[in-house]
């Protein structure tokens, strides 16, 4: 019998393809959430109203973000998700070890963030095609005279965005798959901790201010991978020794 | 052939027995090749070392030469070993069993061989 | 040194151990069977060897690496149970492309044909199969792979008695096309002896014995008579196992020795040999009492 011996990264590559095409599911609920957000959104965010001389103006406000913030979570929740018993138990199916099964969920939810993200930015133009079509409206930008540099940090951080839900959901997932009681006892220790001793909310707006407003995209986008990678090695490693298979 | 697997024989000791027989049937001629051990495997669906097991005793009993790397033949010799094997290991057996079996039975030597005789006969054709 | 090997080997699981210091060597292209009771440790020792779990203490060597997280053994080896999971998005047809992609040695030519043969349709999707269907579906996986160390957990659960006989020769023309190290672990041994070369048996954890199938063959003898004739006759022997049959006999089974058998025939016992699956029942039997006792 001849014996094989496989490139690691030829592994983490048909891994990674296998599972795209595995979790084509996460993909279709995606199409599912970003259009009823946008169905949502259609409904208009704001309104107020004027007449005069025989003229009356309606002034909508229409905005996209609740298709990032549907995106964002889905890809929180889709994290968790491939952590999951069913999710794990399919990937060792095949030639794998705990780092190329890793390395290969970390480049679906880099994946996942791509196409989600560029999906949720272009459903602004989708909306705006959509009221042309239905109403007759004139369009006025919030952002007037956006740069291709501003529109291209845009991509970027939304991007981003949706990558560390998908990260911090992912390393949450990999905890709470090592004990069942780690369901219930992370999440009650992180909103107990955030109640208890945040109650001014320092600790939160701090942060916030670390990630949030950084006006820098360069230095947003630095802190941002630091803080992916942390995630991800931290799943990696606490979960280098697990058996599977069960 | 099928294999009995209630284990009152070994498999290997089916295997030699049957090649045994196709010897003194005359399927098998002296310096003709026998059927090899992977051949055997797939034809009783057994495991080839099984099998090589079965090949092996009848190379220690001189039915079978093996010449290097072409396998088993079939010595000249080999259907009288066989004969004579099976006249002083399997019939005295066979025998053996009858007369425990006579014993159990209250049947005395005379009417034993009064059957015996009538077996035959019938074999024969004869009644 | 053996393609398998194990020395002192023990897991614990649950506060259990699971295995209990198991030795044993498994050489390069044989066909071994697994046996034992149920939770007697043969899928702990499985997935062990496959790499799936760790062991606590002892030494275990595949292919002579540490199987646990290893990518070679991983390529080389492919553990079979009635419990792989798959996409429901994923056809069988697709599962097999992607399992060709995985597995250096696949023949995609023996996958195709026993899909045919076991008549799967390429369309349907795993989650729907029966459980004999997919017990089916997962041999031909088991098969095509072709990997060095080839492991069947109790993979016939749920096939039907002419399936399982296709499977154990599809199993054996396979291996003499591509020899390679086989470990079935099954609840029927009178199945698959022939297809052994060696027998490895279980209990609670622990190895009972690691040997030849024709020596588990002559492992033991069974006697029956009348009770008291039979009792004397194997005293000072190795009973394994004792039952009363009709009124006052007996049947007993001994550990087989050069004994003068022909003294025990002429006393009346009847000799008969004991079959390795009623020997392992025997040997595996719980010490407290038979099911009757519970119907007491």
């Amino acid at each position: 019998m001849s014996l094989n011996s496989i490139s690691f990264r030829s592994l983490v590559y048909s891994q990674y393809i296998y599972k795209l095409k595995s979790y084509i599911g996460l993909f279709n609920s995606l199409v599912v959430l970003q259009l009823l957000a946008i169905l949502f959104a259609l409904g208009g965010s704001g309104m107020s109203g004027t007449s005069g001389y025989g003229i009356r103006i309606d002034v909508n406000y229409y905005s996209a973000d609740l298709v990032i913030i549907f995106t964002i979570l889905w890809a929180f929740f889709s994290s968790i998700l491939m952590t999951t018993r069913s999710y794990q138990e399919e990937s060792y199916t095949f030639v794998t070890n705990r780092l190329s099964n890793n390395l290969s969920n970390i480049a679906v939810i880099l994946t996942m963030s791509i196409i989600s993200g560029s999906t949720a930015l272009l459903s602004k133009p989708l909306m705006k095609v959509v009221l042309y079509v239905i109403g007759d409206t004139f369009f006025i930008e919030a952002e007037t005279a956006i740069s291709r540099m501003d529109q291209l940090s845009g991509i970027i951080a939304t991007i981003l965005y949706i990558l560390l839900a998908g990260s911090i959901g992912y390393l949450i997932g990999t905890v709470t798959q090592m004990h069942r009681l780690l369901t219930i006892i992370v999440p009650v220790v992180f909103i107990g901790i955030l109640v208890a001793f945040d109650g001014e909310g320092q600790f939160t707006s701090k942060v916030t201010a670390f990630y949030y407003q950084e006006t820098s995209i360069l230095l947003f986008s630095a802190k941002m991978v630091v803080t992916i990678a942390l995630l991800c090695s931290a799943a990696t490693l606490l979960s280098n020794r697990k058996e599977v298979r069960q | 052939m099928h294999l009995s697997t209630d284990g009152t024989k070994p498999i290997y000791v089916q295997i030699a027995e049957w090649i045994e027989t196709e010897i003194l049937n005359g399927n098998f001629q002296p310096d003709d090749k026998v059927f090899s051990q992977y051949k055997l495997a797939e034809m009783f669906t057994i495991n080839p070392a099984t099998a090589a097991k079965g090949l092996n005793i009848l190379t220690d009993e001189k039915v079978l030469y093996g010449k290097r790397g072409l396998g088993k033949f079939v010595t000249t010799e080999a259907r009288s070993i066989i004969v004579d094997k099976r006249k002083n290991q399997t019939l005295k057996g066979l025998i053996l069993e009858v007369a425990l079996e006579a014993d159990r039975l209250d049947v005395d030597e005379e009417e034993l061989i009064e059957m015996l005789k009538l077996t035959m006969k019938k074999q024969k054709g004869d009644v | 040194m053996g393609l398998i090997t194990c020395e002192e080997l023990s897991k614990s699981r649950g506060g259990e151990n699971a295995l209990n210091d198991i030795s044993f060597s498994i050489n390069e292209n044989t066909i071994t069977g697994l046996v034992g009771r149920n939770g007697a440790g043969k899928t702990t020792l499985l997935k062990i060897l496959s790499g799936l779990w760790r062991e606590s203490s002892g030494k275990v060597h595949v292919l002579e690496e540490h199987p646990f997280n290893n990518l070679f053994v991983a390529v080389n080896s492919i553990y079979i149970d009635d419990q792989m999971v798959f996409s429901q998005t994923l056809s069988l047809k697709d599962i097999l492309i992607e399992a060709e992609r995985f597995y250096p040695n696949w023949d995609r030519e023996l996958a195709n044909r026993l899909f045919e043969y076991f008549q799967f349709h390429p369309k349907q999707k795993h989650g729907q199969l029966s459980k004999g269907k997919r017990s089916t579906f997962h041999m031909i996986l088991g098969l095509a792979s072709r990997c060095a160390v080839t492991i069947f957990d109790e993979t016939t659960i749920g096939m039907d008695h002419a399936v399982r006989k296709d499977f154990y020769r599809a199993l054996l023309k396979d291996y003499l096309t591509v020899p390679r190290t086989i470990i079935i672990s099954s609840h029927h041994l009178e199945e698959i002896e022939e297809l052994l070369e060696h027998v490895l048996l279980l209990k609670h954890g622990k190895k009972l014995f690691h040997l030849p199938i024709d020596d588990v063959k002559n492992y033991a003898i069974g006697l029956t008579g009348r009770t008291e004739i039979v009792r004397q006759w194997v005293k000072n022997k190795q009973i394994i196992h004792m039952e009363n049959v009709g009124v006052n006999s007996s049947y007993v089974v001994i550990k087989n020795d050069p004994f003068d058998l022909d003294q025990a025939r002429r006393l009346g016992i009847s000799v008969s040999p004991v079959t390795p699956s009623d020997l392992c029942i025997y040997l595996t039997d719980q010490e407290q009492g038979r099911i009757d006792d519970v119907f007491k």
